[in-house]
């Protein structure tokens, strides 16, 4: 077991949670609609099981990826905390106001400090994709804190 | 006849107004990203697919298309010039491309790749454009049985040929395929849609194709500070890339044999630029007089790598319309928006929507011209400012993704879940499983389930045989029992070729 690590788990664990609260979800479906994705279940279960066998014999132990670095760690989290942070509160911020928070949190956090580019890109950024979604495409961005400083 | 006023009609639209601007708009996009390594063939055409939402189905496929058709001529600008490969189907293109830039003959090498894309690629779409018919006409006679297997094949295929471990390339498919299988049924029941309504219509695929393929990729990224480290800078010669042209056309059976090579690949379904780019750079040399000049700096294994793999593209493009089975990553966003604008390909799309399909092929066919242009004019320029830094490229384009995911509906839901795939996409990658057999798998669901039910329903009681009776269902069993065996004796022999090595 001397291979197993935390991030090695992370998919078999979600395939398997996913495969166990699908069934939790669909177990009364009639046979025709039931029939398919049993057999890709136990299909997938099975690969699984044979994926564990493999492990448990070593010969995937020269595919392991390599150590990641506490430092390289913190970015890749960091790349994914804080747009989820922001996100919670998007309908507040609004889209706007989003994208520049989010565009500067992740350019100090990815180690860009020149004021210029720190200035430039989020502003730039929360502009060029306001116009583009909201004018070109429609969407619906909600305006937030955009809102009520026009108002 | 018939063929002359569909391709008349096809013309006439791709020239029209929009869509030539579409066609102009894609290509140098493409080619931007597809010089950008790290930033593969399916992330460009997956972070690019939210601004079709509301352009017409023929621009916003012209669009995708052209971005498709250029980001293989990007891939290989970087590929010769830092020994860098754009997108991994320009990874054959790399060994002889970079070994040229060492020994001082960068534009001939440029010219000629450039050259031999342009006419793997015309002549693949020709083929398509003579053939998408007949193909057509041939996948109308097949049956739910047979649509389903096909379907299946897709997930099938990608473990057999793919890279990884073949249980965790299948054990990706068949994840990819129960994701595809919540929503609705066909018998009106509503399966795993865990109490939402976001999920009654089944899982979208948008946010699954930005998760698995953009932000999965975005996350790896943030390991590094540049996306490509210069290594020396290179000065502008337009002239001597343009005198690189003759090399190609110098080497008329080598541009054939790829080309075909490419488009019979395409034609596999979820097969790929990739394997069609290796093929071909291992068949030329072993048809060469000079099979030791290979990977020092052989003209004749760019001019094969570069044909095959944009031969690759019409073949691959074909297969997705005709059989709605993604022939490639690339094409199977392409189908993504296909379905997102309502229309259903099949065999059906080709007499039920000519001017689409036949527009599509010619904006195509334009798009090598385009292609040529931009890769000339910027391909030097393009090298020196790829030293994007991620500070500047991964904030940028995760804001991009998210906008793009929630335009599609205006839903956040949509948003958690691209986020929530591409944590599990950056997983898969760091651990041998793949990410285009999910993508594949959420894509097919939804075809092979209803075939199923079809097939229950048209057969009755004794539906089962039916794969086993009808010729073409048993041809395909056998061709995925061939390819399953094919993995089963790679994997084998894979440890003992890597003991040997160490």
């Amino acid at each position: 077991m001397k291979n197993l690590s935390v991030g090695g788990l992370v998919v078999p664990v979600t395939m398997l949670s996913f495969t166990l609260a699908y069934w939790w979800q669909a177990y009364g479906l009639s046979f025709e609609a039931r029939l398919f994705p049993l057999a890709l279940s136990l299909a997938l279960l099975t690969l699984m099981a044979g994926n564990l066998v493999q492990f448990l014999r070593h010969r995937d132990s020269r595919q392991q990826p390599e150590k990641t670095s506490r430092h390289i760690a913190r970015r890749r989290a960091l790349v994914v905390a804080l747009p989820v942070l922001l996100l919670l509160a998007w309908s507040q911020l609004g889209g706007f106001v989003f994208v520049w928070l989010a565009v500067l949190a992740l350019q100090w956090a990815l180690g860009e400090r020149r004021p210029i580019s720190l200035a430039a890109l989020p502003l730039g950024s929360a502009v060029a994709l306001y116009l583009l979604f909201s004018t070109l495409l429609h969407a619906r961005v909600p305006m937030g804190l955009l809102g009520v400083l026009v108002n | 006849m018939e063929l002359l006023n569909h391709v008349m009609s096809g013309l006439e639209a791709a020239l029209g107004g929009d869509t030539i601007l579409f066609a102009v708009l894609g290509s140098a996009l493409g080619i931007l990203v597809g010089a950008t390594p790290g930033l593969s063939s399916g992330m460009a055409v997956a972070v690019l697919l939210p601004l079709t939402f509301t352009m017409s189905p023929l621009s916003g496929l012209v669009f995708l298309t052209s971005v498709y058709v250029a980001v293989t001529y990007g891939g290989a600008i970087t590929a010769i010039m830092l020994n860098t490969p754009g997108a991994p189907e320009n990874a054959a293109t790399a060994r002889d491309g970079y070994a040229l830039t060492r020994q001082g003959r960068s534009s001939q090498a440029l010219g000629a790749a450039i050259a031999a894309s342009a006419i793997g690629g015309t002549l693949s779409y020709f083929m398509m454009l003579l053939g998408i018919g007949a193909i057509a006409s041939v996948a109308l006679g097949f049956g739910p049985t047979e649509i389903f297997l096909v379907a299946l094949c897709g997930v099938m295929i990608l473990g057999a040929l793919g890279g990884g471990s073949l249980i965790k390339v299948l054990a990706s498919g068949m994840f990819g395929l129960l994701v595809g299988t919540v929503g609705m049924v066909p018998t009106g029941e509503w399966r795993a849609t865990f109490g939402t309504m976001y999920l009654v219509e089944g899982v979208q695929v948008v946010p699954v194709l930005i998760g698995m393929f953009v932000v999965s990729e975005l996350i790896e990224l943030a390991s590094r500070d540049r996306v490509v480290e210069m290594r020396k800078h290179v000065p502008g010669d337009v002239r001597a890339i343009v005198r690189g042209f003759g090399e190609a056309p110098r080497r008329p059976f080598n541009i054939l044999r790829s080309t075909g090579l490419g488009i019979l690949v395409g034609l596999i379904p979820a097969a790929g630029g990739t394997l069609a780019s290796f093929t071909s750079y291992s068949l030329a040399r072993r048809l060469s007089k000079q099979p030791e000049a290979y990977g020092k700096g052989s003209l004749e294994g760019i001019v094969a790598s570069e044909t095959a793999n944009n031969a690759c593209s019409g073949g691959a493009l074909t297969v997705s319309l005709v059989l709605g089975v993604p022939g490639s990553v690339a094409t199977a966003v392409i189908l993504g928006a296909l379905t997102m604008q309502g229309l259903q390909p099949g065999p059906q799309i080709v007499s039920q929507q000519p001017v689409l399909v036949y527009g599509l092929i010619c904006a195509a066919i334009l798009s090598q011209a385009l292609m040529v242009i931009f890769a000339v004019i910027t391909g030097r320029a393009m090298t020196s400012a790829l030293a994007i830094p991620t500070r500047m490229l991964i904030p940028v384009l995760l804001m991009l993704s998210i906008f793009g995911t929630y335009a599609l509906r205006n839903a956040m839901f949509d948003v958690w879940t691209m986020l929530a795939f591409g944590v599990l996409g950056f997983f898969m990658k760091r651990h041998g499983y793949s990410t285009a057999a999910v993508v594949m798998g959420v894509i097919l669901a939804p075809v092979a389930d209803s075939e199923l039910i079809r097939t229950m329903q048209i057969f009755g009681n004794g539906w089962y045989t039916a794969f086993f009776t009808r010729p073409v269902s048993l041809l395909i069993i056998l061709g995925m029992l061939g390819c399953f065996l094919h993995g089963l004796l790679k994997a084998r022999r894979r440890p003992r070729v890597v003991e040997e090595a160490s």
